[in-house]
């Protein structure tokens, strides 16, 4: 089944841009099991376990997690982009992405407790080993954030930090 | 429709304590005694919902348990507590090289403590010093470490902050439980041979599970028999047990709260948390 869609805005400028075509990406989700939901997205399957998991081990990564992973795999595919284009060879690339709630007690309904629990903050270390000095691969950093479809929706309602490392 | 599950309040400071409680509900529900947990910030929510009638049974620091005494006139039971709840005491601990080596050393000295709601690293250690004739204020000075207020201590950020305090010698004496200075000196945060005991209270009860007095019996029963069930050589069981500190479930006991009781009463807390 496929579940990817286009359409056409109708409008040269519409208010969210100057976007000839309205892209749409949707995914179904399944309850599989008390604690866990199956994510079917065009030709690929995932399980999503807890919403916020505490625990040391869990069958499955959390929603938080695939968020994380989700933010961390947009902007190493993004800079990679970049480096391509720069015809830049990349030896690696590695991102470690940590997030905080506002108050995870708000989220397991404490009574009394302040605060809400989405997600505060989200800080990050981005590393690169490539063949270029460090300000080429600053401006494909710059470039790749500036592309981010995730990075550009969450710095709006989130606490991002995010640094890049250059790796001899 | 089953039967509707018993609900039993607790507080937690961090979320991990959740998972405690996840557990215990299904160990509950495998022993077809339904419950559900409803957590709180702090002990004074929790006594107010035991009151109100919103939950059935509070899991209650002892501070707590006095509270829901005293504000229901003593119409609240205690049916079960854990084996390490009973007979704990609190130690008074001071430098070996700093030259106090009894109670009567300590006047003009500085006593750290921890946060204001702690009965066993404030409100009973004070209260000790107090009966040995040292009173706060007038022949010491009180340095209180008010890590996560409300909480009773349950935290143990203020004990924590307050023997560093001591390390540091920045006061002359602080105050611990004997399970973390036990605890402190088998990982290494205290050195028994540069910190000693100068005094210990009394044995004390700490936590347990209040039920008002209308709570139905045949209700009680089935739950404390669930409870009771509960064995630390079960490994399903032995997990949570340990993130909880026990080896067994008791039937919980009230003669240990006299202490406890007293010093609120001679501190005047409840007055002075405006209850």
């Amino acid at each position: 089944m496929l579940f990817f869609q286009v359409r056409f805005c109708g409008l040269p400028s519409s208010p969210r841009g100057m976007c000839m075509t309205d892209y749409t990406w949707t995914v179904r989700v399944e309850r599989v099991g008390e604690q866990e939901a199956k994510v079917f997205s065009r030709n690929h399957v995932f399980v999503v376990g807890e919403q916020a998991s505490f625990r040391e081990t869990d069958p499955h990564p959390s929603a938080v997690e695939y968020l994380l992973g989700a933010l961390g795999g947009d902007l190493l595919r993004g800079f990679q982009i970049q480096a391509a284009r720069q015809r830049v060879a990349v030896d690696a690339l590695e991102v470690m992405l940590s997030g905080r709630l506002n108050n995870p007690l708000s989220h397991l309904g404490v009574v009394g407790e302040a605060g809400h629990p989405g997600l505060e903050s989200i800080q990050g270390t981005f590393y690169v080993s490539a063949d270029a000095d460090r300000s080429a691969l600053e401006e494909m950093w710059r470039a790749a954030l500036e592309r981010s479809p995730l990075f550009n929706t969450l710095r709006r309602s989130v606490e991002l930090s995010l640094e890049l490392r250059v790796m001899l | 429709m089953g039967k509707p599950p018993i609900l039993v309040g607790a507080v937690i400071y961090d979320p991990k304590v959740a998972l405690i409680w996840e557990t215990i509900k299904n160990f509950f529900e495998a022993h077809e005694c339904p419950m559900d947990y409803v957590f709180y910030s702090n002990y004074r929510l929790q006594v107010d919902a035991l009151l109100a009638g919103h939950i059935h049974i509070a899991w209650n620091s002892p501070l707590a348990w006095v509270d829901a005494q005293r504000r229901s006139s003593g119409h609240c039971r205690a049916i079960a507590m854990r084996d390490t709840d009973r007979d704990r005491v609190t130690h008074i601990l001071a430098r070996k090289e700093s030259g106090v080596r009894q109670l009567a050393d300590l006047r003009g000295k500085t006593v750290a403590t921890g946060a204001i709601d702690s009965p066993q690293a404030t409100l009973l250690p004070l209260h000790l010093l107090r009966k040995q004739g040292l009173t706060q204020g007038r022949d010491f000075t009180v340095r209180r470490f008010d890590v996560l207020v409300g909480k009773h201590g349950d935290h143990i950020g203020g004990e924590r902050e307050a023997l560093e305090s001591l390390r540091k010698a920045e006061s002359d004496a602080c105050a611990v439980l004997d399970l973390n200075w036990a605890t402190w000196q088998a990982d290494g945060t205290a050195d028994p041979n540069r910190l000693a005991v100068l005094v210990t209270t009394a044995p004390y009860d700490h936590c347990n599970f209040t039920v008002l007095d209308r709570f139905p019996p045949e209700e009680e029963r089935r739950w404390t028999r669930a409870l009771f069930e509960m064995r630390y050589d079960n490994p399903a069981h032995r997990e949570m047990m340990d993130m909880e500190g026990l080896k067994a479930w008791l039937p919980g006991r009230t003669t240990g709260y006299a202490a406890l009781t007293e010093a609120a009463a001679q501190q005047r807390f409840f007055e002075e948390e405006g209850a």
